[in-house]
């Protein structure tokens, strides 16, 4: 169980995260959908120990998340960034290798090197193993990622974006990649995600945020009903069935935020 | 069928591994030669199998010749080659960035103005004062660079502009100290600056290589964590890598090699920044291989530089921190322009 209890984050006097509570069961794809600058990323970091809350606290499995070394946090969490650039040429196979540095001795075993290759193998990248990583597609790049944290064991994967800027097929290749992982291995996955449709198809959960609270959460069905979506992005939506399927169709940008968008013009050219 | 391309794939990256054993092989024999014709080459002329036979009908001349002038002289070009080469990878390595070397960090102007005050205050070249202070002036920098870093977070970018800033810091004052000095002490500053192999005796290679080889095994053992901090600090940290402690530690590893490497012989540019480059094209940039591999080039371009540095103008010798410039620069321009994939 992945927790976080009345977490906040504060960053030079403006507070970023206010009051954040989230629980992550194993096996189960939460969702953490909202606007930009929202707050979800920091939230990502905060549950990483990449950033020091200032309040509240993250518990990982019963214990305290600052409290684990890198070794041992490594093991219950993996992380996907956003974006991973990288400067000097690595081999795919060496990257999703990097997973296993947790398991890792100074030559890698035979079974560290068999985690590598059926992972590979299990999502359909084995033939690029020797490709260098930042001469792939982003797609690729996003599996390879994600492989690496496969490799990792953790009990739980973060991600950040994870689908942005991937084609359609890849977006649904990875999120059904996830809800295997979470489905097969028990997993607990938390994924940022922009696109409310993949949210709702994907997740068991889905955990909405506004201006650094969540301001709901709950089963996608529960929580992303028009009216919510329209309050928090400012677009009204509707939803359309197919084949017994939901699928959110934004119409138009609200009265109120074209309002405010008027005056902003206003401002700028008075 | 999933365990068939799985093992598949094994078998295949084993091989992709142990080629770069043969690679490591090829350039271990390189080496061998290298040294072999350092030890051809002196002012006696006396060649190495004279050298050899010599010694082994007990003569004192060629004893004293390969014991007291070309061994020490070898033995320093290997060590400091190593050194400053493996300080290179370590420091492009920890600042995520293709340019940086220990130059970068400001470490090795640090160390010049020690040794330049060592000069000026000890009004010798000989002795172990110069060296004792381009070490302490060496390590007082890498101390001044992470405390600049923690204040804020010890990003690469805050290490490399707090180190370009110490760097300039340190140049002024050296200029500053030989503005001031007498001619005699300016000629020598200016003499120890060109880098020169000859005055290193048993007991200075001794403390070099106290300096250089503890630190390069130390550094071995950070390969995967290296690896991994070369895709981000946040996917590092996730993997489990303590990316500050790693970072401020390297820091503190590549002053140590910098001043191990050109307290007694002086500023020998450019080996740190290309010899970890040119090991990079040969051989990737999986850490596990590629710091050795930077080491061994750098023992070889600077064992090949000394010799060329005592043949082309002979008997004239012209100081190694030019001739490995000479050396190294077309070899790098040939890969650069040769390479058929980017490497940075």
């Amino acid at each position: 169980m992945l927790t976080v209890e009345s977490l906040s984050f504060r960053y030079r006097k403006r507070d970023v995260l206010r009051e954040i509570d989230l629980q992550v069961r194993p096996g189960e794809l939460v969702a953490i959908a909202g606007p930009n600058g929202a707050g979800k990323t920091t939230l990502l970091r905060c549950m990483l120990n990449l950033l020091q809350p200032s309040k509240g606290r993250v518990m990982v499995n019963g214990r305290m998340l600052g409290s684990l070394s890198c070794m041992e946090r490594a093991c219950l969490l993996a992380y996907v960034p956003q974006d991973c650039p990288s400067k000097f040429p690595v081999t795919v196979f060496d990257m999703v290798l990097m997973g296993r540095r947790p398991y890792l001795s100074w030559r890698p075993s035979e079974e560290d090197l068999l985690k590598v290759s059926e992972t590979l193998a299990m999502m359909g990248i084995e033939h690029l193993y020797m490709q260098e990583f930042d001469r792939l597609s982003g797609g690729q790049q996003q599996k390879v990622l994600l492989a690496r944290a496969f490799v990792q064991e953790a009990r739980f994967i973060l991600l950040d974006e994870p689908t942005s800027s991937l084609d359609l097929r890849h977006q649904l290749e990875v999120m059904g990649l996830l809800r295997q992982m979470a489905g097969e291995k028990g997993v607990g996955v938390v994924v940022a995600i922009h696109d409310l449709n993949l949210a709702q198809r994907y997740s068991d959960k889905v955990a909405f945020m506004e201006k650094g609270c969540i301001s709901r959460a709950g089963s996608p069905e529960a929580v992303m009903t028009p009216e919510a979506v329209e309050r928090v992005y400012g677009v009204r939506v509707r939803y359309v069935s197919d084949n017994g399927r939901r699928y959110l169709i934004p119409l138009d940008a609200t009265e109120a935020n074209l309002i405010s968008n008027r005056d902003i013009r206003k401002v700028q050219e008075g | 069928m999933l365990q068939i391309a799985a093992s598949g794939t094994i078998v295949k990256y084993k091989a992709f591994v142990s080629k770069k054993i043969i690679i490591f092989i090829l350039a271990a024999v390189l080496l061998l030669i290298s040294i072999m014709m350092a030890l051809n080459t002196g002012a006696a002329g006396l060649s190495v199998v004279e050298l050899f036979s010599g010694m082994t009908m007990q003569s004192d001349y060629a004893a004293n010749i390969f014991w007291y002038l070309r061994l020490p002289r070898i033995a320093t070009a290997f060590l400091v080659g190593w050194g400053l080469a493996v300080s290179g990878a370590l420091s492009q390595a920890i600042l995520k960035n293709p340019l940086a070397s220990p130059y970068t960090l400001g470490l090795a102007a640090g160390a010049s103005f020690g040794a330049v005050l060592g000069i000026v205050l000890g009004k010798s070249v000989s002795g172990w004062f110069i060296p004792l202070f381009a070490l302490m002036t060496a390590m007082g920098t890498s101390l001044l660079i992470l405390g600049i870093s923690r204040f804020r977070h010890a990003s690469a970018e805050t290490l490399i502009l707090g180190g370009v800033a110490v760097m300039f810091l340190f140049s002024s004052m050296t200029s500053f100290v030989q503005y001031i000095s007498t001619m005699e002490e300016v000629h020598e500053i200016v003499f120890w600056f060109f880098g020169s192999l000859s005055k290193t005796g048993w007991p200075e290679i001794g403390l070099i290589s106290l300096m250089i080889v503890p630190a390069c095994g130390f550094v071995m053992g950070w390969a995967w964590d290296l690896n991994i901090m070369m895709s981000g600090d946040d996917a590092a940290a996730s993997i489990g890598i303590n990316v500050n402690r790693l970072r401020n530690s390297g820091v503190l590893m590549v002053s140590l090699m910098t001043a191990g490497a050109i307290c007694f012989t002086g500023t020998i540019g450019f080996i740190g920044l290309v010899a970890p480059h040119i090991a990079r094209m040969i051989i990737g940039s999986d850490h596990r291989f590629l710091l050795p591999a930077s080491g061994m080039l750098g023992a070889i371009l600077v064992v090949n530089a000394d010799i060329l540095s005592r043949t082309i103008w002979a008997p004239q010798v012209i100081p190694i921190g030019i001739v490995t410039a000479f050396l190294g620069v077309p070899l790098f321009m040939y890969l650069l322009m040769r390479r058929t994939r980017e490497f940075w």
